[in-house]
């Protein structure tokens, strides 16, 4: 266990450093940010100034050693929007960003393990074709698509739900439902897929020739037994969950550090933006060393070769 | 001996089964008129090539045939028609009185729960113990199939268990609630040889400790040799040669018993090597030729047997020997 | 069956039996994916011959007939979709819009098919470091979010067609990298295959006659829902404003000028979500139906 965790974290390390790394030369080599700072009307005492505020007239090498110890201290710098520290900006829209995560993610699985499960159980009837139907239909749906529908209809039309921000506590419903969408509908398509799968295992039989009943099979030892496949699935689909929220957050005007970044790079705000790519690089290798642990805890065969 | 008798001498008694699966291209009949029973403390083996239709007419007992099956005739388990009973009392009926052991433990175990709560679990649905009396039960019940240091192994999952061991295991699974019927399908194919004969031993044991009846499927006419006390040999979905495990094995009147007989009966050996002496496939469903369906593969074949089903017929010595051929050898 | 699910299937998202198959799948169905190519053909037509029948210049204003509804007819001028916030006809900046959706789907999935089909080849032929470098990114990628790696590339490069293909390739070149590689192993340990080396062939010579071929049909599958994957990625990029520049009308910016009117004029919006939608499951349909044809297992890697 101390071992995985171990190569984990080194991972960890390796994969932020590596992200900022590349993030940093790119935007050097790129351009000069002291320009994008200064704005068009700028004189070139003025951007000069700027630049040695900014430590550019100093050498690459040097830069780069200041960014490390930029990275290990995670002060990125003044955003050169609000004229604030980014890093504490990034992590104030932190929580929203999570909310809504955490909420369209669970909402997700809500459904989808139900509907996953009744589609396989009716796979030969027209209940069970419909959800895969619709499950298909779902994931040819770009989910700010189906935030721009939802807005004209709960908003525009029934005014019953706020179309932008997050003032109400109904503010929530709309975003996530909208996030959540293509994860259901591809889970919903796993669950059922995995579930017929497991349907055909031999200690299913087993479970028959002992008399026990189909909720017994179903919910107690298929339903284990999908877990462990599904738990790696969704180690890689929470990393792209943020890549979904980046978008919802646009369309529904939800304060997170999605919006943040994108309005950081049509400003060409590279701190903030480098906050932005490092918090989520982070969250990212944390999310999947959660569950690379918990993978350890659900499948037996994993946990005994650890210990 | 008069019928009344006969009732409670018998375990399961199959008459006139036919088995029919419904597919996609049309329907596919696994079974022909088959007629089997077994008797308490006895073991039945039913011996024949891989789709012969072994495992379709035990699992048509065990309920465990795909929805798709059609099943008609008889099947009479202790005096009392099961076929077309309901649901539920034929589940429980099931679950009380038939225990069944696959070819793969490895696969018929749930890998994620330990081997101990495997076991718990029945006790705890059928007998409605509580959670630690039934562990204690499995840990005695997997001393009982000789599993050494059952405690720990309880502990266990069945990756962690060896072939054998996870063999047991399922053994103890079946036996559990101390059923009257032991299917035991292929029990021993998956395992290495030297570990078959002490499961086949352990099958025995049980057998006789608590007056079980056995039917045991196989491919290997080692192990019907070992533990039958009688064969039924099924070709094509039906049953051609039965009687006593002495009278099939020491001198079959079948064509196809004798054939398969012909190779070098030992334990292990592989469907390969007993393919080996008869010429010819066996039969896909699909496809199973008119009259005697092992006319294509067999010597003494004439013109009657494409064209007539043989019915089975005693011997001249025994009653109990049953075969069915046009044209046997001599001495039949 | 190893417990981590290939980036394939993740992608896909499908598996076996993902579909009702033989008799009981209605007639109509079976014919879908035809229907939805002749769909998805006559769109792309149409679309890049968008300047030769269109009745309106995309980008031409005019602020007299801002905001007409559609369906209306207007004093000598009609308006099919209606009009926009600047007065530029909805029905002819949505044909027009459609060549970048089409253009980037063709473009960015055949350039990932080729590199990524490249790099799993050669994973799978030396095996070795090459074979670990090229899975641990495809790794590391697939577990990483696609719009804030955009999001980075497009800070630094700036927007463009040309810059969304290149972000698009260097993401999805990763599902073609791990099918090219998983398939090249099944082929590497097929009886034929030894046969040719043990008959002396080697090289290049021997991936590109005996490998190459096997690997198409999946490869082909792959590459239409890599298509509509782009479709989606590159619309998304676009309502974000990091797609092409704003004179270029696309169904992403579209949407998202649009996404400011839905109380006042939903139809600015409406039509190139229905496009979006509509194109992106004709795809998703047709790789399907072509998945059952080409190869009915790739769904199960």
């Amino acid at each position: 266990m101390l071992r995985v965790l171990g190569s984990r974290a080194l991972q960890l390390i390796l994969v932020v450093l590596g992200i900022s790394t590349l993030l940093f030369f790119l935007v050097r080599v790129s351009g000069d940010p002291a320009l994008a700072v200064a704005g068009s009307e700028a004189t070139t005492e003025d951007i000069e100034i700027i630049r040695e505020s900014l430590g550019l007239n100093r050498s690459i090498f040097e830069q780069y050693f200041a960014f490390l110890i930029k990275l290990a201290t995670l002060n990125f710098g003044d955003s050169y929007i609000y004229l604030q520290p980014s890093m504490p900006l990034i992590l104030e829209a932190l929580p929203s960003t999570l909310y809504l995560s955490f909420v369209a993610f669970a909402l997700a699985m809500l459904v989808a393990i139900p509907a996953g499960i009744f589609a396989a159980v009716k796979r030969r009837n027209a209940s069970g074709r419909f959800i895969l139907s619709m499950s298909m239909l779902g994931q040819s749906i770009p989910p700010f698509i189906i935030g721009i529908f939802m807005i004209l209809v709960f908003s525009v039309w029934l005014q019953w739900l706020p179309s932008f921000g997050n003032e109400q506590p109904t503010s929530i419903i709309m975003p996530a439902i909208a996030l959540s969408a293509v994860l259901m509908a591809r889970h919903t398509r796993l669950v059922r897929a995995y579930f017929i799968e497991e349907m055909n295992r031999g200690y299913v039989r087993t479970g028959k020739s002992l008399g026990f009943n189909n909720r017994r099979i179903r919910f107690k030892h298929i339903l284990r037994n999908i877990s462990v496949p599904m738990l790696s699935l969704i180690g890689i689909d929470l990393g792209k969950f943020v890549g979904g929220a980046v978008i919802i957050e646009a369309v529904f005007a939800w304060p997170g550090i999605g919006s943040l970044m994108v309005n950081a790079v049509k400003a060409r705000d590279y701190p903030m933006l480098e906050a932005g790519v490092f918090t989520v690089a982070v969250m990212v290798v944390l999310v999947n060393l959660i569950v690379d642990l918990l993978y350890q805890f659900v499948d037996p065969r994993l946990r005994a070769k650890v210990n | 001996m008069n019928l009344a008798e006969q009732k409670v001498d018998t375990v399961v008694s199959i008459k006139n089964l036919d088995v029919v699966f419904n597919t996609a291209s049309g329907p596919l009949q696994a079974i022909h008129t088959t007629n089997w029973s077994v008797a308490p403390g006895e073991t039945f083996v039913i011996l024949g090539e891989s789709g012969a239709g072994k495992s379709v007419s035990v699992h048509a007992v065990s309920g465990l045939l795909p929805s798709t099956a059609r099943i008609t005739g008889s099947i009479e388990f202790e005096g009392n028609e099961i076929l077309g009973a309901d649901q539920e009392s034929l589940r429980k009926l099931r679950a009380e009185k038939i225990g069944v052991i696959f070819q793969d433990p490895l696969t018929s175990l749930d890998p994620c729960f330990k081997v101990g709560a495997q076991i718990a679990e029945i006790f705890q649905v059928h007998r409605g113990m509580s959670k630690d009396e039934a562990w204690n039960q499995a840990v005695s019940l997997l001393d009982s199939v000789q599993i050494p240091d059952p405690e720990r192994r309880a502990n266990q999952f069945p990756h962690q268990l060896s072939g054998g061991q996870r063999q047991r295991v399922m053994i103890a699974m079946a036996i559990a609630l101390e059923p009257k019927l032991l299917i035991a399908d292929e029990p021993t194919t998956a395992l290495d040889a030297s570990v078959q004969v002490a499961v086949l031993e352990l099958i025995q044991r049980l057998r006789d400790q608590r007056d079980m009846a056995v039917v045991l499927i196989t491919h290997n006419i080692g192990v019907a040799a070992a533990i039958a006390d009688r064969i039924a040999i099924m070709y094509a979905g039906r049953i051609v040669e039965t009687g006593t495990a002495q009278e099939v094995l020491r001198s079959p009147k079948h064509p196809y018993t004798q054939a398969l007989l012909s190779s070098m009966p030992r334990i292990g050996a592989s469907k390969a090597e007993l393919l080996t002496t008869i010429s010819g496939t066996p039969p896909s469903l699909a496809t199973i030729p008119s009259g005697c369906a092992f006319h294509p593969r067999c010597t003494r074949a004439i013109e009657k047997c494409k064209t007539d089903v043989p019915r089975l017929e005693p011997t001249k010595q025994s009653v109990n020997h049953i075969f069915s051929c046009h044209n046997p050898a001599e001495g039949a | 069956m190893s417990q981590r699910m290939s980036a394939f299937s993740f992608f896909v998202g499908a598996k076996s039996d993902a579909l009702p198959k033989g008799p009981g799948r209605k007639k109509w169905f079976r014919q879908a994916g035809p229907i939805s190519l002749a769909f998805l053909g006559a769109a792309a037509l149409l679309s890049f011959g968008a300047n030769l029948w269109v009745p309106q210049d995309p980008t031409y204003q005019d602020l007299l007939y801002r905001l007409v509804p559609p369906f209306e007819i207007g004093e000598g001028v009609s308006y099919l979709l209606g009009t926009d916030q600047l007065g530029r006809d909805v029905f002819s900046r949505l044909v027009h819009g459609g060549k970048v959706s089409f253009a980037v789907g063709l473009a960015t999935a055949t350039l990932a098919m080729l590199i990524g089909g490249f790099l799993g080849l050669i994973a799978a032929y030396f095996r070795g470091w090459q074979e670990a470098v090229i899975l641990r990114v495809v790794d590391i990628q697939t577990a990483f979010p696609f719009l804030i790696v955009a999001i980075a590339i497009v800070s630094i490069v700036g927007a463009g067609v040309n810059t969304i293909i290149f972000t698009l390739v260097i993401w999805l070149w990763t599902p073609f990298a791990r099918l090219a590689h998983a398939k090249s192993l099944s082929v590497k340990e097929s009886e034929f295959y030894r046969a040719a080396i043990s008959s002396g062939r080697s090289g290049f010579g021997l991936v590109f006659q005996h490998i190459v071929p096997n690997i198409t049909g999946a490869m082909m599958v792959v590459w239409t829902f890599v298509v509509a994957q782009t479709i989606i990625a590159e619309s998304s990029m676009s309502y974000l404003g990091l797609g092409v520049p704003l004179s270029t009308p696309t169904w992403g910016s579209m949407l998202s000028e649009g996404r400011n009117y839905l109380e006042t004029a939903w139809w600015i919006a409406t039509f190139p979500a229905v496009a979006i939608m509509l194109t992106v499951l004709c795809v998703n349909v047709f790789g399907d139906w072509l998945s059952d044809r080409l190869d009915p297992q790739t769904k199960e890697i």
